[in-house]
């Protein structure tokens, strides 16, 4: 062979082993992922299997994929070691960052390997929803009742988070309803202005706000009333008051979403005439909720509604701008159907147990035991606490955090706060300031009036298709019927377009999933 | 600009330089922002609008972020990424573009269409993760390595340079008795630098911000690049996804550690432009124009 030919060929034979380097950095195309989970049919038995370990026996080991959004917790956590001697476990965790979990979770809910336990932020969406109907995760409905505190969740919540009227999840008890609406206090008081009792009076009070000079300054650089783009305390708050449904009702025998309700209309007049009074922040349409935040936060805002985590901490956040701020919270305001108040239907996302890892029954028992376990109020104390006397103190009943948290605690508690299926108060009660105190009442009585999702357990395949599309007609319509771009006819004619789009079909699969839940 | 003397030319000049002015002040205006936040004290931000230099200087922020080891660890990893990374990328990208450069290569044109192809189309993300999970590449670095070390459009840029070299160097080298190795490793990259210089800058930012393979590949968080904590800060306090729900449930760094953990992420990699400067508009020019 001549030596030139002999080149070519090596170069050829390179370059092509290269090709193949970089194709493995372009997939295969592969349509059908998502559906290929390997499951084990099981159905539960019947027989009363005692799902407790006794003592002597060797820790059952876990794997759990869950995010965090703090350093991952270490093995040697003390948190983590004790909870694992009180549940007789040795847990296995793979955290993901909670900004990318859900791409993550899609990833290797496709992949077929699934861990034993995975955390959902989606369950609704359809690569869940198949993954559940193709049998990929077990049924734990009928296990729940076995288990001292797992049978004492909300049974509301758990039809709620249910699949074609089976649970599959179990989900992370959480308050429903918190929004509250918080006011500058100060502010009405320099203006004479008694707290709000109506719609009405709210949106006199922000028109006041926005005209009279309530921080007495001289300059006329106050809203009343600050809101984000998303506009979801009209969605949310001001139409329920107003007797409309949360996200979805029935209208006319249909389930139907919100904003095609009058109630919602109303509100969102209410919003139009405070915009046009600049009493709303008029680059609305621009802002995120952490921005919407920042206007009550800076003193330019007076009033904002807004979940009660964030309630709590402005008067923090106001004494560093303003020392005389003072904040005054609503728990919300009477329409012509008396107190209402929404609900998110009380989980934050959940657990799935997967067939394809999770062999046996008994290891599904024994997992599920993990889980009941650490819905204990003894656990449930670590997991949001910490441990006893050293990262807090017990005073008269109380639970009084240190000053400073330790790293190990501040991971722990982010750890174990995502793993947690019981609602926080499980645990021993934190000795709150009156503030706080007030907020934590208000939602619990929130919580007693709250208006459901008819569709929060419907799954209509248009909507998961579509949604994004859908979501971004409904939105541009509403935003601009505030901004006064759209009459009434307008608006209508945009919903039109958005029925056309496929929300007719959205009402007609939710409608029917409904008749197919009320018939059970 | 000494060779105008004109007046229009003057003019012209002086235009020149103070739009040219306003365009960089305006790249900088944001970095500096956030530079001078990272230095102010709590207060100081939530009672002004805009920092661009901190009255009421505060350590604070650089502080908590350096409290534990984690930051300074995923800084080595990324660091450790995106020298191992712009390395393979490099010499990947040339070994492969040379011989396609060659007009005697057998089977030149069937490679490039086949190359082509994956320029335009892509598997997608989870088509991709099936594969390193199947190539067994899961949880390790080389899942952020191999994927992607050839870039198709450096790749066809560097074989357009490589083929604008003069015959008769080859030939001349030919004769001396080198082999093909030799010819591109003592002469034909020697003599490419600048353009080396520019992809490796390309490259070498890419592996600094990788995100998503790191977050979707590697189960260990001690592998997690400075990329992946810094979304977490980040993204946290800025109403995260939408769910002021979920938002709720997390505490949220303030302003100042936010941007701290900005400066530091962004730094080093700054850093790298100066040296690269001079080759960088010399390099993305030459694969363009035929000598």
């Amino acid at each position: 062979m001549k030596r030139s030919t002999m080149r070519k060929i090596t170069v050829a034979a390179a370059a092509t082993a290269l090709t193949g380097t970089l194709l493995a950095g372009c997939g295969n195309d592969n349509d059908n992922a998502g559906s290929s989970t390997g499951a084990a049919s099981g159905k539960p038995s019947t027989a009363s299997a005692s799902p407790i370990a006794s003592s002597d026996a060797s820790p059952t080991t876990i794997k759990i994929m869950s995010q965090t959004v703090t350093d991952p917790i270490k093995d040697d956590n003390p948190m983590k070691l004790e909870l694992e001697k009180m549940t007789n476990t040795k847990l296995e965790f793979t955290w993901v960052p909670a900004t990318a979990y859900n791409d993550k979770f899609n990833a290797t809910l496709a992949s077929g390997e699934l861990p034993q336990v995975m955390l959902t932020n989606t369950a609704r969406v359809t690569n869940v929803v198949n993954a559940v109907r193709a049998g990929a995760f077990w049924e734990i409905g009928p296990y729940l009742d076995r288990f001292p505190n797992l049978s004492e969740l909300n049974k509301e919540m758990l039809n709620f988070t249910s699949y074609d009227g089976k649970i599959y999840l179990l989900p992370r008890s959480r308050d429903g309803a918190r929004h509250l609406i918080a006011y500058r206090k100060d502010w009405a008081n320099n203006l004479g202005i008694a707290e709000p009792k109506t719609l009405d009076d709210l949106a006199n009070m922000a028109k006041a706000f926005t005209d009279n000079d309530p921080d007495k300054n001289g300059k006329n650089d106050t809203i009343g009333y600050a809101e984000p783009a998303s506009l979801d305390a009209l969605s949310r708050d001001i139409s329920v008051y107003l007797g409309g449904p949360m996200n979805n009702g029935m209208m006319n025998d249909q389930v139907v979403p919100n904003f095609l309700t009058p109630a919602f209309f109303e509100g969102m007049k209410w919003y139009r005439d405070l915009y046009a009074a600049k009493a709303i922040n008029q680059d609305f349409a621009l802002l995120n909720g952490a921005q919407q935040a920042d206007l009550f936060k800076k003193g330019k805002a007076g009033i904002i509604i807004s979940v009660d985590s964030n309630v709590k901490n402005y008067p923090k956040d106001l004494q560093l701008v303003d020392p005389k701020s003072e904040i005054g919270v609503i728990q919300g305001l009477p329409g012509p159907n008396g107190l209402r108040a929404s609900s998110t239907g009380g989980s934050l996302g959940g657990y799935l147990f997967s067939k394809s890892s999770i062999k046996t029954e008994e290891e599904l028992l024994r997992i599920l035991g993990f889980f009941d376990k650490l819905s204990s109020p003894e656990a449930m104390t670590i997991a949001y606490r910490g441990m006893k006397d050293v990262d807090y103190k017990m005073e008269d009943g109380f639970v009084v955090p240190n000053e400073m948290q330790s790293e190990d605690a501040k991971a722990g508690i982010a750890a174990f706060s995502e793993l947690a299926v019981a609602h926080v108060k499980v645990g021993a009660p934190l000795k709150q300031n009156p503030f706080t105190e007030m907020i934590v009442s208000m939602v619990a009585a929130n919580e007693k009036i709250a208006v459901y999702d008819v569709a929060g357990p419907l799954i209509s395949n248009t909507k998961n298709e579509k949604g994004p599309e859908l979501d971004k007609l409904k939105t541009d319509a509403i935003v601009k019927f505030v901004m006064g771009q759209l009459d009434e006819a307008g608006y209508q004619k945009a919903i039109e377009d958005w029925k056309k789009a496929g929300g007719d079909q959205v009402i007609v699969e939710l409608t029917e999933e409904y008749k197919k839940a009320q018939g059970k | 600009m000494k060779h105008r003397h004109t007046f229009p030319g003057r003019i012209f000049d002086y235009l020149n330089i103070t739009v040219l002015s306003l365009f960089a002040l305006a790249a900088t205006i944001p970095f500096v922002h956030i530079v001078a936040t990272s230095f102010a004290s709590e207060r100081e931000i939530l009672t002004k609008d805009f920092v661009l230099f901190p009255t009421d200087f505060s350590l604070n922020a650089y502080q908590i972020i350096f409290a534990n080891d984690r930051i300074v660890h995923s800084l080595l990893v990324t660091a450790f990424i995106t020298a191992a990374g712009t390395l393979i990328n490099i010499v990947a990208t040339s070994i492969m573009a040379y011989p396609l450069s060659r007009k005697d290569l057998i089977g030149r044109k069937p490679l490039m269409m086949m190359i082509l192809f994956t320029m335009l189309f892509g598997g997608g993300m989870i088509p991709t993760f099936l594969l390193i999970k199947v190539l067994g590449l899961m949880n390790s670095y080389w899942s952020l390595l191999l994927p992607g070390a050839i870039s198709v459009f450096n790749l066809i840029i560097l074989k357009n340079f490589f083929q604008q070299m003069p015959d008769g160097l080859e030939e001349s080298a030919k004769i001396d008795g080198a082999n093909d190795l030799v010819i591109l490793f003592r002469l034909v990259l020697p003599l490419s630098l600048p353009a080396l210089a520019t992809f490796s800058l390309f490259y070498a930012v890419g592996h600094w911000n990788t995100f998503m393979p790191a977050v979707l590949y590697i189960n260990d968080p001690d592998k997690w690049p400075i990329q992946v904590l810094l979304r977490n800060i980040v993204m946290l306090s800025q109403g995260w996804l939408d769910n002021p729900e979920a938002a709720a449930e997390q505490a949220v760094s303030p302003e100042t550690v936010k941007m701290a953990v900005i400066t530091v992420a962004t730094l080093p990699i700054l850093c790298v432009y100066p040296f690269l400067q001079k080759h960088f508009a010399k390099g993305v020019m030459l694969g363009s124009v035929k000598g």
